[in-house]
């Protein structure tokens, strides 16, 4: 499912690389691996997106066509947005943003059928997969980044380095 | 290693000054104060970093690994906030913030010494523009400060009687995008003093140009602190720097005088250190809050605050942000994050509806893939398309707005939330005031206006970030009365004769400048202020 997850997130095409060329899910098992508190999150967070999918498409997230998966996915998305915290807020829009961080809260009415725990991991998963795709070496080939900053530096500030 | 000292604080044996923190001003007083011959011991609530062994720049996942060194110790470097939430961005350790900082090192314009002289506004420094100038040159020669001298200079420089020490950073390809866009407006980008050598000085390289100074400098061709005074310091023999030990008290005898500094090594034990003089040097948050912490009968509002100001009067530079979208690659992470400055707004215009005014910078800092992957926030089919369109066209601006200091905006101690060794954490409130708000309505048109006339495809609406700046000054301020301010023209508090404060909240404002080396040239200032009580017979 994570692999699946990945994928959707930074999908692989015939214009550049994507998660699955990049090996993202397995560098995130690796991750997970070496802290039980992340492998905990993660599992709690794959389960609620997949009850999220049963309850709003009928079957299990990976049952579901790329299509009907991206819904959900942007369903979950859509919450997650509505309770982010923003600086420039209006005094309106914090009350709203309140009342629905209540209602989509893991103890709230909202929270029931997964939402609760999804709209917290799924953000965190969106950055951990961009995180993995864009520190790998066919990523910044694809993007030509000339990186990392050390031990090189940059003699020439207008050339690519090794150019 | 740090070398041995040859000396050990005891109670018995009182040190000469005793510093907390040791930052711009703390590891300039330290060295100074060494070098005069006095005794001196460093408290530092952080640790020590090593350059070639901390900093994780050359990884391949430097965009996750290198931001986690100086990041906040969350049980240590608590925070609440009052009102606006307010970022603090602060690094803990021999260095201090220098660590971090983009080392930009611009001298403070005369017209910030006496702004209630000139605008009628805020209060005058008790010192003149001409008074700091010497030290200012001093730091900028141990620094190895580079700028532009004679016809490439900005012609709002100050007066300056020496030239700076190493030749000015060459623009990348985005400053000299938006130097287009300056150019045609009349307004002048020039390359902004940068504490980061061109040639080989004092022993350390000249810069990479590698663009991460924000995450420790591997090659320490940066001037932080660690790297530049830190080092004379400990070479005199008489400074012993203690990092992971943090300051909970200043006590006072019964002459009124400071006694002693009571603070918490990384174990949580409790230790007593015991000086002719304390200098404080913590920052405008931390400093404010360990005179608080220091209440005593004689002091019940907390130490040296008999006029009720410490913790008032905060400040931080309006930080607006603004990103622009060119159609040309600008590849901006290569060379110094820091490309180039724009003074025309910096004083007091009488057409404004704002008094004083802002330093505009360009900021190629965190154009990296994974920094603009996640500024763009989308995901999906969209998000590599929109990666390929933007990346390495993509260039920001900031700002340092003058906030004018105002006696509500405070560092106070929090009455609930403790910290991990139990102590209150600061409770900061910062919010835009009415000059502020004025300024705040005129600098996002002029960002956009810059970025159109550079000829940016897209802009990204300009954005205010209260914190953001990490400039935190103005909570002990200097004055001659005794009434209005905590400390004097030399730093030393009014109420307490060997009591000094070493750091940015001795500002009385904060101009439109980053504030390191006006810190730091304060300290020097300082330190022979000390010496010469040390000489009289006064410490």
């Amino acid at each position: 499912m994570l692999s699946a997850l990945a994928e959707l997130i930074v999908p692989s095409d015939g214009d550049g690389p994507g998660a699955r060329d990049t090996r993202v899910a397995e560098s995130l098992e690796r991750h997970a691996s070496r802290s039980a508190e992340v492998r905990a999150r993660y599992a709690r967070g794959l389960a609620a997106i997949d009850l999220v999918a049963r309850r709003h498409a009928g079957s299990p997230f990976l049952g579901l066509p790329p299509a009907r998966q991206l819904d959900v996915l942007g369903r979950i998305h859509a919450v997650a947005e509505r309770v982010r915290w923003r600086r420039d807020a209006s005094w309106a829009a914090r009350v709203r943003r309140r009342l629905a961080r209540v209602h989509y809260s893991v103890a709230g009415w909202g929270a029931r059928h997964g939402m609760g725990e999804a709209h917290v991991f799924f953000p965190r998963l969106v950055d951990d997969v961009l995180a993995q795709f864009w520190t790998s070496r066919q990523a910044w080939q694809w993007v030509s980044y000339d990186g990392p900053p050390m031990s090189e530096g940059y003699p020439d500030l207008g050339t690519p380095r090794g150019a | 290693m740090p070398p041995r000292v040859a000396f050990r604080a005891s109670r018995q044996q009182p040190v000469g000054v005793v510093i907390v923190g040791c930052g711009a001003g703390g590891g300039v007083l330290a060295k100074e104060l060494s070098e005069a011959g006095l005794t001196v011991l460093v408290l530092e609530a952080g640790r020590r970093f090593i350059a070639g062994v901390d900093y994780r720049t050359a990884e391949r996942e430097f965009e996750v690994t290198a931001p986690t060194v100086f990041a906040p110790e969350p049980s240590r470097d608590r925070h609440t906030c009052h009102g606006t939430a307010f970022e603090v961005s602060r690094v803990k350790g021999v260095g201090g913030s220098t660590l971090a900082y983009l080392a930009v090192v611009p001298r403070f314009h005369p017209s910030d010494f006496r702004v209630r002289s000139e605008d009628g506004i805020a209060d005058d420094w008790p010192l003149t523009y001409e008074e700091l100038e010497s030290y200012y040159s001093e730091v900028e020669y141990e620094l190895g400060v580079s700028g532009p001298d004679g016809e490439d200079a900005s012609p709002f420089e100050p007066v300056r009687t020496a030239p700076y020490p190493t030749p000015p950073h060459e623009f990348n390809k985005a400053s000299l995008a938006i130097k287009r866009g300056a150019d045609r407006l009349g307004w002048h980008l020039r390359r902004e003093p940068l504490a980061i050598p061109t040639k080989p000085w004092h022993g350390r390289p000249a810069c990479l140009r590698a663009g991460a100074c924000m995450f420790g400098c591997a090659a320490e061709a940066k001037s932080s602190i660690d790297v530049t005074y830190v080092p004379k310091a400990e070479a005199t023999g008489r400074v012993e720097i203690r990092p992971r030990c943090v300051a909970r008290e200043v006590t006072v005898g019964d002459d009124g005088r400071a006694r002693s500094v009571v603070y918490l090594d990384a174990k949580g034990q409790e230790h007593e250190v015991f000086g002719r003089v304390v200098v404080l040097a913590a920052s405008a948050i931390e400093t404010p809050r360990l005179l608080v912490m220091s209440r005593s009968r004689r002091f019940p509002a907390g130490l040296a605050n008999g006029s009720g100001l410490v913790g008032r009067y905060f400040m931080e530079h309006l930080a607006v942000v603004a990103f622009g979208v060119f159609d040309e690659r600008l590849d901006a992470w290569r060379g110094t994050p820091a490309g180039g400055s724009i003074q025309d707004f910096y004083e007091t215009d009488r057409p404004n509806a704002f008094a004083r005014g802002f330093t505009i910078e360009v900021n190629c800092s965190r154009q990296w893939p994974l920094a603009v992957a996640r500024r763009l926030g989308v995901w999906g089919a969209s998000h590599r398309a929109r990666m390929k369109d933007v990346f390495g066209r993509m260039v920001g601006l900031a700002t340092v707005g003058e906030q004018l200091p105002d006696v509500r905006n405070t560092v106070e101690l929090d009455p609930v939330v403790k910290d991990s060794f139990g102590l209150p954490v600061p409770r900061i409130t910062c919010e835009a005031r009415d000059n502020d708000r004025a300024m705040l309505r005129v600098i996002p048109r002029r960002l956009t206006e810059l970025l159109e006339a550079a000829g940016a495809r897209e802009i990204w609406e300009p954005a205010y970030m209260p914190g953001w700046s990490a400039h935190y000054l103005g909570t002990c301020r200097m004055g001659r009365d005794p009434r209005t301010s905590v400390v004097d023209a030399w730093c030393r508090a009014h109420e307490v004769p060997n009591l000094y404060v070493g750091d940015g909240s001795v500002f009385v404002t904060g101009a439109a400048a980053n504030p390191a080396l006006t810190i730091m040239a304060l300290a020097m200032r300082t330190a022979e202020g000390i010496v010469r009580a040390f000489r009289d017979g006064h410490a």
